[in-house]
């Protein structure tokens, strides 16, 4: 064996060593969660916390899941993930790629205004916003809660004019002078190479669908309707009433469990490298 | 060309404002719809459906639809109030409304519907509780239960310990501050090393209940003016304070959150607590025997009740009839039987006072369960001794000084007699 | 001669193009997000307390806060917070994400796990470290191994806004995502060319990495002072704000103003305050962006 080789193996073992270490200490509370979502009603007030259940109590989850109307929760927060996520990812990159690519007088300071609606705290503009949306009679309804991510988050606008300010410029140039408009060049270009970041700006606003429950709380009133998110509150009395812990860490673990599962399976596709190099 | 765009932009602007401020639909006839909106979670919601279902069967007009709100409460009412839109009965805290002088902007006085109501048995209500829902002698609501500050002790720990129990020492009537020290002295436990492995007393119920039982008053009657000067109010919680800053028998603040207040009692990692009504369904599963008994008194001190409010009825509501109706069920025995059946609180009803089986489960409630209902003529006694009716601010500020005053850093007279300007201040314009 | 007349066609083609292109934040803006700044403006110079009409106040708002002592107190806890926490937490996660940018085996089990804090509902997640950080809780367990003597970490008063700025790491899932794809973003060939001309580690680092990644970096940047000025959730369910204002962070004071004072016109002149700080931070970050961000499609 000579020398790199050695040095590679090494470099390889020290790289699995970390990461096996950190994933250990990052699965904690998650074990924890687990683990005291199977914990008996006496075991759960013990001190110190009783870390391994004996018996696991497996009913807790049933238990959980009957105590409300889960199933409908499910429902309105698959609703309102999908409802929510699609027309972010597209207007999003409708909009980055205008401030990225497009020329215009106004372009920066447009751009500079669409930060700074991230700066002013949502606590000041959530009574405003809350008449406005009674006035068009949506409160109750999931309108107050999808129609909004037609119109671009900032966060997510700011974050894709990033990435597509990285695209080398030759390449839409000889787009253009092939004939492609400016929306083929976005379609057909700019889409494609950006898969990585909109691939993560689906799950980011997947999962802040997913685990929203300001939203729903201010703007949804019948019981019908909350998504799991809010559900999950519910176990969560105010004050002075006993609270379930156990039940509530276990609706956290099914709560938690389907973005674990779609962000494993989705992960390597977008966080693929691209072969940038093949258009050159 | 930038100025076509501006105009375009402008009309598209004119154009969705004035799609904003439309007219909106008037809702339907059909049976009156009351909407009521309380906190709570799963427990709480069955006891209301429960509720819901045996008014409607009484008034078959009306609908109550209950708005179960789990978590920020106040938040959620107030984007409602903003857009006028709020539920006919809200729970918001009175002391922000009362020290603006806008009570009775916000709630509805009910003095008129009281006067014409044959349903409300006024003789079976406990005296004097009506006045937990008065303001400058207006009533908005009608409280429905009590919630009496009691001493909760661990029956075994006070026989291991040779101690006669609270209730005996009552009975002498020697259950006072110091013989209390004497018990937690000898209730708590220390290892080899001195380190406390039992705790004799956990903090639990707020400080206004310790003033009080010292025979303090914190604030005057319309609370503009708060009296931290008074020996009464100081000495109370220097007292508390020193349970844990001299004596070591009580947790001290970082370690309280740890090991909690009424697990700790419930586990046997604490020998007694001051807490309400609502205890007692918590503590059913708790392995030693427990009781109840009136927490020490100073000559000219009482307990005090926490809890038992429903709300008022919205200045802007559609239906106040309709509203009123169902504040006036929850007083009456039938929905007190409903809703006590949870373990959660003690209905202010004579009728159901005397007899506890019809209301609660036998099987778990404490052997001096009546000691809730004995220490009630002394609370209701005016004036009430209850949590105060403060601005929030206020009670930021209060709670604020006492980080400073549990650990030690500052004298509770020192440090409560430091923000006495600015407590007044804040009591007068509210804000 | 305006400037109008001497736009090319092209140019104008263009211009109306970008205004096809952003039109859905734009109409966002005018309809949703425009009338409630407007408003929270003209609050910031009322006094409303929901029930009866705001009442003109002009500058009084403003006045007040300057010798509000409070204040002056949530900048101080937030401005702590966001220094410590924002080039931390930015060093942290772009050093995780290098690490799972490595060609290893079950790299997509290891992203997942590394993502999961991220993931964990809030209410799970702040019992979590009130546990971590309980007299005796796992720091405290940690510190003593080393000999050193347990603190109480979230009840005292010089120990508690360190606690919650060490708790701001479990946030980095989302910049290491970020950074990850960055990173991914970059051509191999850059790698190979450095490679041939003999580059070591940190050359391949300052040379092509930092470059290429630094219009992500920028972002990151931008957001973690943007995310961290408004940081409230830590103060406000773990520590009340306490022991004695210690984690009063200024968005949980507003808060308090807005929804527990009923004060909604201090709560909102508090934020357009805190507006400007923020602005004030992000243009430095801007300006200076020309001197260390790269861009492939840079024209000016």
């Amino acid at each position: 064996m000579n020398k790199a080789k050695i040095a590679k193996s090494a470099y390889r073992t020290a790289i699995y060593v970390i990461l096996i270490a950190s994933s250990a200490v990052l699965l904690i509370p998650f074990a924890w969660m687990v683990s005291s979502s199977l914990l008996s009603e006496e075991e759960m007030f013990q001190h110190p916390p009783v870390w391994i259940p004996k018996p696991p109590h497996w009913s807790n989850y049933k238990e959980a899941w009957e105590a409300l109307p889960f199933t409908t929760f499910l429902i309105n927060t698959l609703l309102l993930t999908i409802g929510r996520v699609l027309p972010q990812v597209f207007a999003c990159s409708l909009v980055a790629f205008g401030f990225a690519r497009l020329r215009a007088r106004a372009s920066s300071k447009l751009f500079f205004l669409c930060l700074a609606t991230m700066m002013l705290p949502g606590q000041v503009t959530m009574i405003p916003t809350y008449i406005i949306f009674n006035k068009l009679g949506w409160v109750n309804t999931f309108k107050p809660l999808i129609v909004p991510s037609f119109f671009a988050g900032p966060f997510f606008v700011f974050m894709l004019r990033q990435f597509f300010l990285t695209i080398p410029l030759e390449l839409d140039e000889a787009a253009r002078i092939d004939g492609a408009s400016s929306f083929q060049i976005y379609y057909k270009i700019f889409l494609p190479l950006a898969k990585p970041a909109l691939g993560a700006v689906a799950i980011f606003s997947f999962m802040a669908a997913w685990n929203d429950f300001m939203g729903p709380l201010i703007y949804l009133h019948d019981i019908e309707k909350y998504p799991l998110a809010l559900g999950l509150r519910l176990f969560q009395s105010y004050g002075e009433y006993a609270t379930r812990w156990n039940l509530i860490m276990a609706s956290s673990v099914a709560m938690v469990l389907p973005p674990l599962i779609v962000f494993f399976f989705t992960q390597k596709h977008f966080i693929k490298g691209i072969t940038i190099g093949a258009f050159r | 060309m930038k100025y076509k765009i501006l105009l375009v932009l402008v009309i598209v602007l004119v154009l969705g404002w004035a799609v904003f401020f439309r007219a909106q639909p008037q809702h339907s006839s059909g049976p009156t719809v009351v909407k009521f909106a309380i906190w709570g979670g799963v427990a709480e919601r069955e006891a209301w459906a429960a509720l819901a279902e045996d008014f409607h069967r009484k008034n078959p007009g009306i609908v109550i639809k209950t708005q179960m709100i789990p978590v920020k409460y106040d938040e959620k009412i107030m984007a409602m109030l903003a857009a006028k839109t709020a539920p006919d009965i809200i729970n918001l805290p009175f002391g922000e409304f009362a020290s603006k002088g806008m009570l009775d902007k916000v709630l509805l006085p009910i003095d008129e519907y009281m006067a014409q109501d044959k349903n409300l048995d006024l003789d079976d209500l406990f005296p004097g509780i009506l006045a937990l829902d008065q303001w400058k002698g207006t009533q908005y609501s009608i409280a429905h239960a009590l919630g009496p500050q009691v001493l909760f002790y661990n029956v075994d720990h006070l026989r291991e310990a040779r101690l006669p129990t609270p209730n005996e020492f009552y009975q002498r009537g020697e259950w006072d501050w110091p013989t209390f020290l004497e018990c937690c002295k000898k209730l708590v436990k220390r290892d080899a090393k001195g380190k406390v492995t039992r705790w004799a007393y956990v903090r639990y119920t707020p400080i206004w209940t310790y003033i009080s039982l010292n025979g303090g008053r914190t604030f005057n009657e319309d609370y503009t003016e708060c009296y931290f000067d008074d020996p009464k109010v100081y000495e109370a919680i220097q007292m508390v304070a020193d349970l844990f800053l001299v004596h070591g028998v009580m947790p001290p603040p970082a370690l309280e959150k740890e090991i909690g207040k009424w697990q700790a009692f419930a586990r046997g990692d604490a020998s007694m607590f001051i807490s309400g009504p609502w205890q007692v369904s918590r503590l059913k599963n708790m392995e030693d025997e427990y009781d109840i008994a009136p927490p020490p008194t100073a000559p000219g001190g009482r307990s005090i009740t926490l809890g038992g409010r429903i709300g008022g009825i919205w200045r802007g509501t559609r239906v106040p009839e309709a509203a009123y109706r169902w504040i006036s069920y929850l007083a009456t025995p039938d929905a007190r039987r409903i809703w006590s059946r949870l373990g959660f609180d003690i209905p202010a009803l004579k009728s159901l006072a005397s007899h506890p089986e019809e209301w609660t489960d036998p099987e778990i409630i404490p052997a001096h369960f009546h000691v809730f209902y004995d220490l009630a003529p002394s609370i209701l006694k005016p004036p009430l001794a209850v949590n105060p009716f403060i601005p929030k601010k206020a009670e930021r500020l209060i709670n604020s000084t006492m980080d400073l005053i549990w650990v030690g850093r500052k004298s509770a007279k020192k440090g409560l007699i430091e923000i006495i300007p600015e407590v007044n201040r804040i009591l007068r314009t509210g804000t | 001669m305006t400037g109008e007349k001497r736009l090319h066609r092209k140019q104008k083609r263009e211009e109306r193009e970008f205004y096809f292109f952003i039109s859905p934040w734009l109409m966002g803006f005018l309809f949703l997000t425009l009338a409630p700044m407007l408003a929270s403006i003209i609050l910031s110079f009322a006094r409303w307390n929901i029930i009866t009409p705001p009442e003109w106040v002009g500058f009084d708002n403003y006045k007040e806060l300057m010798h509000d002592q409070l204040f002056w107190k949530s900048l101080g806890v937030t401005s702590t917070f966001v220094l410590s926490s924002v080039v931390l937490k930015l060093a942290a996660s772009l050093l995780v994400a290098m690490f799972l940018n490595q060609k290893v085996r079950a790299i997509g089990l290891f992203r997942t796990i590394f993502y999961l804090p991220t993931i964990l509902p809030i209410v799970a997640s702040s019992m979590l470290w009130m546990w971590i950080f309980f007299p005796n809780g796992l720091l405290n367990f940690f510190v003593t191994k080393l000999g050193l003597s347990p603190q109480n970490w979230l009840a005292n008063e010089k120990l508690a806004l360190p606690s919650l700025i060490l708790m701001s790491f479990w946030g980095f899932g989302a910049s290491m995502i970020i950074f990850l794809a960055g990173l991914q973003s970059i051509p191999q060939y850059l790698y190979e060319a450095a490679q041939i001309d003999g580059a070591g580690w940190w050359s391949k680092f300052w040379n092509v990495t930092f470059p290429m990644l630094s219009p992500v970096i920028f972002f990151n940047l931008v957001m973690g002072f943007i995310g961290s000025f408004k940081v409230f959730t830590p103060g406000y369910l773990i520590t009340d704000g306490g022991p004695h204002y210690a984690t009063l962070f200024y968005v949980l004071y507003l808060f308090r103003n807005a929804f527990e004072y009923f004060n909604l016109g201090y709560a909102s002149a508090l934020a357009w305050i805190l507006f400007f700080i923020i602005m004030a931070f992000t243009l430095l970050i801007i300006k200076s962006s020309p001197l260390w961000v790269y861009y492939e499609a840079e024209r000016r």
